[in-house]
């Protein structure tokens, strides 16, 4: 039933940690101008699409990219709200509780999004 | 070890693992879609206010997250873009990069918003 190897879990975790890394690296060279653009480059969302074309090909790869662009959407709206709840909460409760509250609030959204959202 | 490896260490583990569980879930559910929140994670924010926390306090902390709104807004943008893309000119690659455009015009404009917002409230 799980068609999962081990080995395209771990190309996939490189290649998603790599592409974060790289666009830190990248930021922190540009300086605060364009560096400061590179700094929210979306490169887990890019990762996980392009890694798609390891495993699908053609009219399959377009449609499991829309899958994850449709639920990445979810996800990104739930990330505005949470990054704008985490400025709240850090100042109110400190930084390690006012972001695991937001990561929570943002997991429930999301969810929530979801859900709401494949039901209309 | 320093800070700025701690902080590169810390976004490898938290990206990577945000790819793998979108590969995961992607297998794993009858609901495909489900897998692209993990895609979404914000593995970057968390990243930077956990090391603003440690080395600066909550104050630049929270400073960093109400930042990373611009971030997210653009990459909304790119998201959507890729979707219609997609739909439309049904190449895969080329809708992948020209989203990217998208997401660097959009952020250019969200980030001299939020920043001209940050300067105000300071």
């Amino acid at each position: 039933m799980l068609d999962i190897s081990m080995f395209a879990v771990i190309v996939r975790f490189i290649l998603g940690g790599g592409a974060v890394v790289a666009s830190t690296v990248i930021a922190r060279a540009f300086g605060r101008g364009i560096g400061g653009i590179f700094a929210a480059f979306p490169a887990v969302y890019l990762a996980a699409v392009l890694t798609l074309g390891m495993e699908y090909r053609g009219e399959n790869l377009l449609v499991m990219s829309q899958h994850i662009s449709r639920g990445a959407l979810v996800g990104m709206l739930a990330n505005i709200v949470c990054a704008l709840a985490a400025s709240r909460l850090i100042i109110k409760k400190g930084w390690q509780r006012g972001l695991s509250q937001a990561l929570v609030i943002w997991f429930i959204l999301a969810l929530a999004i979801y859900i709401t959202c494949k039901n209309f | 070890m320093k800070p700025d490896i701690k902080d590169l260490i810390l976004r490898f583990i938290l990206g990577g693992g945000a790819v793998a569980a979108c590969y995961i879930v992607l297998q794993l559910l009858p609901w495909k879609s489900f897998a692209g929140i993990f895609a979404a994670f914000p593995a970057v924010m968390v990243a930077a206010v956990i090391m603003a926390g440690i080395s600066k306090g909550s104050q630049h902390a929270a400073d960093i997250a109400l930042g990373a709104t611009a971030g997210m807004l653009g990459c909304t943008v790119c998201v959507i873009a890729a979707m219609i893309l997609m739909n439309y000119l049904n190449t895969w690659f080329i809708a992948i990069m020209l989203s990217l455009l998208t997401w660097l015009l959009s952020s250019i404009i969200f980030i001299s918003l939020i920043n001209g917002f940050l300067k105000k409230r300071k």
